[in-house]
């Protein structure tokens, strides 16, 4: 027993490898070969990147920005969608089922080149939107899972118990079904998150350039070769993404807490 | 359905879904095939799609190697997961185990570059190596980055993809009922074979699935590879994208062309995997409503 957890934890050292290597990368402007540690260690590279006017904020708040509308469509449009395909039987249901989910393995760039002559033609790229439209494809499969599973588990009985206490529907709606769904509504977010926080390729593509995101301030630094700045924005980068999945997880809890 | 309001209902709320993944989806198909054909058909006979070929199985040999480490690692890991379990009498789960699925969180961008960080020749693992005296200079330690056999794309994939793949797999081992396996130790039954032969097989249809998943991203990503990879040969996704920005008419037509089968490709295969495993998680049918 002891032996295997000791086995265990080499493996872990092993693969944290990576992670090591960021943040030591992150701490200093040169780090002279073969020194296994920078020889000063300070946050120099990141006051640099957040200084006034820089576009490392903007880029935060434009990332963040397209991450939420994603969520909101993907919302708006999976939650009748799962309610029907979670609690109703009918015939067609896997069909559709299936339908739904597999754009999961298709490719967010290929579908960006796809749509891009489209977008081009109402005048959507280069602008939030046209990403916001090419970025729901590979997500909604992802939120339609997620509400599917917690439609199954709220069933009918709550609902139809609040209905015979007098609750009209859309009070249903708000004080039954919507708090019953809050774990589901975090899954779909989160992965929709980390989904559309990540997109390099079809946001450049798209957005022309002109939508930065963090990715695509990130990227010119990771192909330059200026290993410090790559590392400090690819740590800022995971730090994004660790704190929209807490805003979610905390912030919607809290928000359903109060108001019940 | 017996004519009931309920059809309209049914209806309502699964158009705009539909709609949109259907519409979204089969627009960006039927658009890059129509361009592909339009620009083929304007440049005339002469199309030499030689680079693509190349391509391809540039991006099928590391697609394939890259699904087949990581299913090898995921296992090597599982068993290891439950010979923890099986050593221990809660047979709970192995808290450690949950550090193994870290790489999850970092997007594949990141992951690329972190690997990168750690196995390029300046690298912390060659600062490892050097500082153990095992290599003297830097170009001593071998090119593991940016190299044609394209390593570090693979490192990053297998880094990134296992912990997924344990992850689907473990839920499996958990659940499975603990007793046949003191029965089969009573019998005198070896830890590795109880594993060989009973939870491999159990496992089996989630990793088939959970390999063609991984084969059709690795296949199909491109941030990893436009990092990590060299200039010639590239994998099919950085050469469409580098054809379709910046390329000549007949390479743009064969970005159109690649584009439009790689999704076509990747629907089919959707639709195939998650077929199967909508028939093999019943869910809770039984209680769902006739509307």
């Amino acid at each position: 027993m002891k032996r295997h957890i000791a086995g265990l934890y080499f493996l872990l050292g092993v693969w944290f490898l990576p992670i090591f290597a960021l943040v030591l990368r992150a701490l200093a402007k040169t780090w002279q070969w073969p020194r296994l540690l920078p020889k000063d260690m300070n946050l120099d590279p990141w006051f640099h990147l957040f200084r006034e006017g820089s576009t490392t904020l903007q880029a935060i708040g434009t990332t963040v920005m397209i991450a939420l509308a994603v969520i909101l469509v993907n919302l708006l449009v999976a939650i009748p969608a799962a309610n029907i395909l979670g609690r109703y039987a009918f015939k067609g249901r896997s069909l559709i089922n299936i339908t739904l989910t597999a754009p999961i393995l298709l490719p967010p760039l290929a579908l960006s080149i796809g749509m891009h002559r489209t977008l081009i033609r109402y005048g959507l790229d280069d602008h939030i939107i046209g990403v916001i439209i090419a970025l729901i494809v590979p997500t909604m499969p992802y939120m339609l899972r997620a509400l599917i599973v917690g439609f199954e588990s709220l069933g009918f009985q709550l609902e139809e118990q609040a209905a015979t206490l007098g609750a009209r529907p859309l009070q249903r709606l708000q004080y039954v079904v919507l708090p019953s769904l809050l774990p589901a509504v975090i899954a779909g977010a989160s992965i929709t998150t980390l989904i559309t926080i990540s997109q390099y390729a079809s946001v450049l593509l798209i957005g022309g350039g002109i939508v930065q995101t963090l990715p695509v301030v990130t990227f010119p630094f990771l192909l330059s070769g200026n290993e410090t700045f790559g590392s400090v924005y690819t740590i800022v980068f995971a730090l994004l993404a660790v704190l929209l999945l807490l805003f979610l997880e905390v912030g919607l809890k809290r928000y359903y807490r109060k108001d019940l | 359905m017996n004519g009931s309001p309920y059809n309209k209902k049914i209806i309502l709320s699964l158009v705009p879904a539909l709609t949109l993944v259907i519409g979204l989806v089969g627009y960006s198909i039927g658009s890059t095939l129509t361009q592909a054909y339009q620009s083929f058909e304007s440049i005339g006979a002469s199309v030499d799609a030689s680079i693509y070929i190349t391509s391809f199985f540039y991006t099928l040999r590391i697609a394939v190697l890259a699904t087949l480490s990581a299913l090898a690692l995921a296992l090597f890991l599982l068993y290891l997961v439950f010979t923890v379990m099986a050593a221990s009498t809660s047979r709970r789960k192995v808290k450690q185990a949950d550090f193994l699925l870290a790489p999850m969180f970092f997007p594949y961008f990141s992951a690329a570059y972190m690997i990168y960080l750690t196995f390029s020749q300046t690298g912390l693992l060659s600062r490892v190596t050097a500082n153990l005296g095992l290599t003297q200079a830097i170009q001593d330690f071998p090119i593991l980055v940016n190299d044609p056999f394209g390593w570090g794309i693979l490192i990053t994939y297998v880094w990134k993809t296992a912990p997924f793949m344990l992850l689907l797999f473990i839920p499996t081992v958990l659940q499975h009922d603990w007793k046949n396996y003191e029965m089969a130790r009573v019998f005198g039954c070896k830890r590795p074979t109880y594993f060989l032969q009973v939870i491999l097989p159990s496992i089996g249809k989630t990793a088939l699935f959970v390999s063609l998943i991984v084969f059709t991203f690795t296949f199909t990503s491109f941030e990893v590879p436009y990092l990590l990879g060299v200039t010639y040969p590239k994998t099919l996704s950085v050469l469409t994208y580098e054809f379709y920005v910046g390329g000549n008419d007949m390479e743009r037509a064969l970005a159109f062309l690649i584009n439009g089968l790689v999704l076509l490709g990747t629907s089919g295969l959707g639709i195939y995997v998650f077929g199967q495993m909508e028939g093999l998680s019943p869910g809770k049918r039984q209680e769902r409503r006739r509307s």
